[in-house]
């Protein structure tokens, strides 16, 4: 090896402390992003539209009264509930005749009917805290398509001997399909007084009499009424409450508010517009009419439509269609077809309004039930699919485009 | 057993270097090549590198011949594990509360150079060198560690393949054990004039200790060749060697990241459920290195070119398709008696079958390709000022690395306890690149002056980073960065005396975002500080370091392994607040001697830790949530003891290896999954003996685990799963 040559220290140290005072310069960094970074494809757009108008026209006056709608509906149903109940008690103690307990019984399902109508809306609107807690106060109220009527059957046993494993029976701890309005349906309008589970069945209930049945079937739902009441009460403090979620949507990009933009917070009211898509579309219309797997292995399936002891089904996707279509419109303030003209995609905004508009025609036209159209008339239910998916199909792509909107988690996975 | 001792560079700096190695306890010592690649050497006295450093040797390694790197590191001080599928295919290493994820946050090397799949692009090192090849591990960490980057803020980890050997030798080595285990090994090699060779081939496989529903293996099957040829060039005044490796790797194993509920661990700790019976890693791994070694007492450089590919397929459950109904893996392990979470439960174990459209179980393969290239080059140069000696050390490395994604999901039906598929198409979900070049340097000088070293140093990381969406259409979605930091350190030695000396160092620390992540989200950066004694005399051993980092800001990236409730953040990365870990490692080794021919050698090793987050904050990284000042950081347990004790006579030895974990916190702050859960405290113990027939053939007996205990060392990615279960060992060696 040639000989190495010594070099003077002073070099080396020198270089040693011009690199140490380089390093107090710390950290620099620089980047070009592309156009489709981190929008998913969607670049940003340049508008002047009022986003601020449009949430709180939204939240004032389209959500809010569809949750006080409902918070009333909730409240007649557990008044109407009651009284049913009491006629119950009375048949079975003599008092009065079936004849005479028919209408409390009818007013107590038109009650059902009704909460349903204005609930079926606000399943459009699910943000905040009815997404809180992976969905609980929302499943309290309403867990379709998660239902189990054989545990309803064990709570009404539960309730009607007043214990748990011990533990004195307490409506606000038994789980969502235990309760809330599935429960209540199946309470109200399922006939068979006889328990729905596969195997076994609770306590004393094979013991029981058809007068004590019913008296105890009626008596829980008293309580599931009372417990959905107490529920609505909740979303609506929550929401419309001091600092609750309707003033958090209304200040976004403000300091006290937990959306960083009024954009973010728009975002927030399209993706629970995603309901349609993924709830009325693929699991009231494509799963019953086999498009998707079903209880009857991927054909119409009648067993499969929402409700189905009630058969409302079609009023349920009407009213999901009304709620979609409040928030696409607006009604009689801005909507978020006034955001799409504003950016100039008046083709988009006007499409969605006529594409829902003949929905909603078309589901009023029925006169049957769904389950009865699955089997009689096939072709116009999956013309009413059609129809819903002209509407999800623009909202998954031109209306999400065009507003800059990102899609919601749970629709990355594209299931038509 | 493990010996501790004093990073090499005498360091001082704490800083620096891509790749350099030494063994200089004394400036002047010739180095030759094989010092630069291992590291640390294991010479008997005093050594004086500040900073900690722990060298496992190959007459270590070969007591318990663990197969888990795992095993290996918890009779470090300092290192910080969370296991995942007991027998360590993939680790999660972290050191000084480092995230032990994947082992991101630590530098992971292979002969020196980085071995992570692509350690600038994806440093989650979802490749790990197999265990059983390694004839030596390095551990470095805080300042001693800065020196092989481009991850300072913890620490490094170099583990070192045989080497080849100067005379003519050979092994074969068999082993058969309980659960299917089967090794076999053998190597060849030695010098014929001026040329070296060697050639190593390694088997090992498993039928598995999980129980699947139904039945299945749980196992693996790994692969390993490596060939290495050398050649002497030296001359009188002139050291030179230049050596080829070449290494093929393979691994088939029928993994899981699904976990099970904690009812079920207590019922059957080693279940796994139906809806994993698919899933499977098939992964094939190649490296390329050329090493070129001059120098001589004054000077020496060690040059080095390297490429490894590293192909993956990873076919695994995602999750539940959902739409009408979402629940995430987690969530559902977490609470199965969730009227929601029930059927889904049902079907994850086989009990119901998928009907609804959301029950369909959704398998993803997340078919990646990486490669890693470079060239690196670290010189010393010994030299004085008058009477004042010191030692410059330099270097440079320019790196490349790249991953390719190709991720898919397919859709399958539970059908009678069997994952049937549904037959609609595979959807394609993530497809996209992300590559990096990085220019890193180093400077070094150490300054010898009376019992004093002082060094100071300074690394240099310049890096631009590409990330291009690869999907059709998506061409505008892209980002290019470019990072440039410099990470000063000093340190310092004091040799009180022959056997006793104390050391000192600061240093900065740093890990890069990837490149996709966006610029907003900030570099981990932290100043680390150490301080610590080292006794050496005889056969006693003892090394002792207080430890200080201090984090502006922590990063973390969410990823299937992390937890499934990422949802759209796949791949995202997270800043936190202000964070510090504060600790204590200790380590003490002695051999007794008997009047027989029996020694007695023993070790202590104990971690004491204490991370929080120094800021209250709100994050959606699943394992922080909302952080309050003085929460902990998890999956860093607060104690952590290992002992071991040995009999060793002339042609036999027997060891007792224990080790204490205490419990950690599977999450941080609140409103999260596994917020306010903890694994529970761990003891387990290890046997190993072994008897020489002759100079040619040895037996040996290993149990692991020998108490058979078993706890849930981690509820991530989805769901609980446990240590290795007792697993009984025998084994052949026979030598030539």
């Amino acid at each position: 090896m040639a000989d190495v040559k010594t070099h003077s220290g002073s070099v080396i140290s020198i270089a040693v402390a011009s690199a140490l005072l380089t390093s107090g310069c710390g950290e620099s960094s620089s980047y070009t992003a592309g156009e489709g970074y981190g929008t998913g494809g969607n670049a940003p757009v340049t508008t002047s539209f009022n986003e601020q108008a449009l949430l709180t026209h939204l939240t004032d006056n389209v959500i809010t009264p569809v949750f006080q709608q409902f918070n009333a509906d909730a409240l007649q149903q557990a008044q109407e509930v009651s009284a049913y109940c009491e006629s119950e008690v009375a048949l079975a103690n003599f008092d009065i005749t079936d004849a005479e307990l028919t209408p409390f019984k009818s007013a107590a399902r038109l009650s059902w009917e009704n909460a349903m109508e204005s609930w079926q809306q606000a399943e459009m609107m699910q943000m905040g805290p009815l997404l809180d807690n992976d969905g609980l106060l929302k499943n309290n109220i309403y867990s379709w398509p998660v239902v189990n009527y054989c545990a309803v059957d064990y709570d009404v046993e539960f309730f009607r001997e007043g214990e748990v494993n011990g533990a004195p029976y307490d409506i606000t701890l038994r789980t969502p399909s235990r309760k809330g309005m599935v429960a209540l349906e199946y309470l109200l309008f399922n006939e068979d007084l006889d328990v729905s589970c596969e195997s076994g069945s609770p306590g004393n209930w094979h013991n029981l009499s058809n007068s004590e049945r019913r008296v105890a079937r009626c008596e829980f739902a008293v309580e599931v009424a009372n417990d959905i009441a107490t529920s609505s009460e909740t979303l609506l403090s929550l929401w419309a409450g001091d600092n609750g979620y309707a003033a958090q949507l209304k200040s976004a990009g403000s300091a006290s508010s937990m959306f960083a933009s009024e954009h973010e917070a728009v975002n927030r009211i399209s993706d629970a517009m995603f309901y349609l898509d993924s709830m009325t579309k693929d699991g009231k219309l494509a799963t019953p009419l086999g498009l998707f797997a079903n209880s009857c292995g991927a054909q119409a399936c009648p067993e499969d439509v929402e409700s189905g002891y009630a058969q409302r089904s079609f009023a349920h996707i009407l009213n999901n269609l009304i709620g979609f279509q409040a928030l696409l419109t607006g009604s009689d303030g801005p909507g978020f077809t006034d955001f799409l003209i504003d950016v100039g995609d008046t083709d988009t905004a006007e499409t969605m309004r006529d594409d829902i508009t003949t929905a909603i025609e078309n589901v009023r036209a029925y006169e049957t039930t769904l389950a009865e159209a699955l089997v009689q008339d096939p072709d116009a239910v999956t013309q009413t699919h059609a129809d819903v998916k002209s509407v999800t199909d623009n909202l998954k792509a031109d209306f999400i485009n065009s507003l800059a909107l990102e899609l919601p988690a749970t629709s990355a996975g594209d299931n038509d | 057993m493990i010996k501790t001792t004093p990073s090499v560079l005498a360091i001082a700096i704490s800083c620096c270097f891509t790749s350099a190695f030494a063994q200089e306890s004394t400036a002047n010592d010739t180095a030759d090549m094989y010092e630069r690649i291992q590291i640390i050497g294991t010479d008997d006295s005093l050594r004086t590198e500040a900073g900690s450093t722990t060298v496992i040797t190959e007459v270590e390694l070969e007591r318990f011949k663990f197969d888990d790197i795992n095993r290996v590191l918890y009779g470090v001080p300092g290192v910080n594990i969370r296991e995942e599928d007991g027998f360590g295919l993939r680790p999660n290493i972290g050191f000084r509360g480092a995230t032990p994820e994947r082992s991101k946050k630590i530098t992971v090397m292979e002969d020196g150079v980085l071995i992570g799949p692509a350690p600038y692009s994806a440093p989650a090192a979802y490749y790990f060198p197999m265990m059983s090849k390694m004839t030596g591990v390095e551990v470095f960490k805080g300042p001693a560690a800065i020196k092989y980057g481009p991850n300072t803020v913890a620490g490094a980890l170099n583990l070192v393949t045989r080497q080849i050997p100067s005379t003519t030798e050979g092994l074969i080595d068999v082993a058969a054990g309980s659960d299917g285990y089967g090794k076999l090994k053998g190597y060849y090699g030695g010098v014929s004039g001026d040329l070296g060779y060697l050639i190593e081939g390694i088997h090992l496989r498993s039928d598995g200790f999980k129980e699947l529903d139904g039945g299945g293996d749980t196992g693996f099957e790994k692969n390993d060749v490596m060939v290495k040829l050398n050649y002497d060039l030296s001359s009188n005044t002139l050291s030179q060697i230049l050596e080829l490796k070449v290494a093929y790797a393979d691994e088939l194993s029928n993994e899981t990241y699904l976990g099970i509920t904690d009812n079920d661990f207590a019922i059957s700790p080693n279940r796994r459920y139906a809806a994993s019976q698919r899933d499977r890693m098939d992964w094939e791994h190649s490296q390329f290195l050329l090493t070129h070694f001059a120098g001589n007492s004054t000077f020496d450089v060690t040059t080095r070119l390297y490429r490894n590919n590293f192909e993956r397929s990873w076919f695994k459950i995602n999750g539940f398709k959902g739409g009408l109904v979402n629940r995430d893996l987690q969530q559902i392990l977490a609470a199965p008696e969730d009227d929601t979470n029930a059927q889904f439960y049902a079907i994850l174990t086989g009990q119901s079958d998928s009907v609804q459209e959301y029950e369909k179980i959704i398998l993803g393969d997340n078919a990646r390709k990486y490669y890693s290239q470079g060239i690196q080059s670290d010189a010393y140069y010994n030299g004085s000022f008058g009477n004042l000696k010191h030692q410059l050390n330099a270097g440079f490395r320019f790196h490349q690395d790249q991953i390719r994604r190709r991720h898919t999901e397919d859709a399958f039906l539970m059908e009678a306890s069997n994952l049937i598929t549904d037959g609609s198409a595979t959807v394609a979900t993530s497809t996209n690149r992300e590559s990096t070049d990085a220019l890193s340097v180093f400077l070094k000088e150490t300054l010898f002056w009376s019992s004093f070293e002082f060094t100071l140093g300074v690394r240099g990381e310049f890096f631009d980073s590409e990330y291009q969406n690869e999907a059709s259409g998506e061409e505008n979605d892209f980002l290019l960065k470019s990072t440039r930091i410099w990470l000063p350190g000093v340190s310092v030695f004091y040799q009180y005396s022959d056997s006793l000396g104390f050391f000192a160092g600061i240093h900065e620390g740093f890990i890069p975002t990837s490149p996709q992540e966006s610029p907003e989200v900030d570099v981990e950066n932290s100043i680390d500080y150490e301080i610590g004694t080292r006794y050496h005399e005889g056969s006693s051993q003892l090394e002792a370091v207080v430890f200080y980092n201090d984090f502006k800001k922590l990063k973390e990236s969410c990823s299937f392994s992390a937890a499934s409730a990422c949802g759209d953040a796949l791949d995202e990365e997270f800043n936190s607040g202000a964070a510090s870990v504060f600790g204590v490692e200790f380590a003490a080794k002695h051999t007794f001697e008997t009047d027989g021919a029996v020694n007695i050698p023993v070790s202590l090793t104990y971690t004491y830790t204490s991370a929080e987050f120094d800021t209250s904050f709100d994050s959606d990284f699943p394992m922080w949530g909302s952080v309050v000042e003085g929460d902990p950081l998890p999956y860093l347990p607060e104690h952590q003891v290992s002992f071991d004790i040995g009999l060793t006579g002339d042609r036999w030895d027997v060891f007792a290896s224990s080790r204490y974990t205490g419990a950690m916190h599977e999450a941080s702050g609140d409103g999260v999954l596994l917020s306010g859960v903890e694994t529970k405290s761990l003891l387990v113990t290890d046997l190993s003996a072994s008897y020489l027939i002759n100079t040619h053939i040895q037996v040996y007996l290993k149990v692991d685990n020998v108490f058979d205990e078993q706890q849930i060392v981690s509820r991530r990615p989805y769901g609980a799963r446990g240590n290795k279960p007792r697993q009984f060992m025998i084994g052949y060696q026979f030598r030539y």
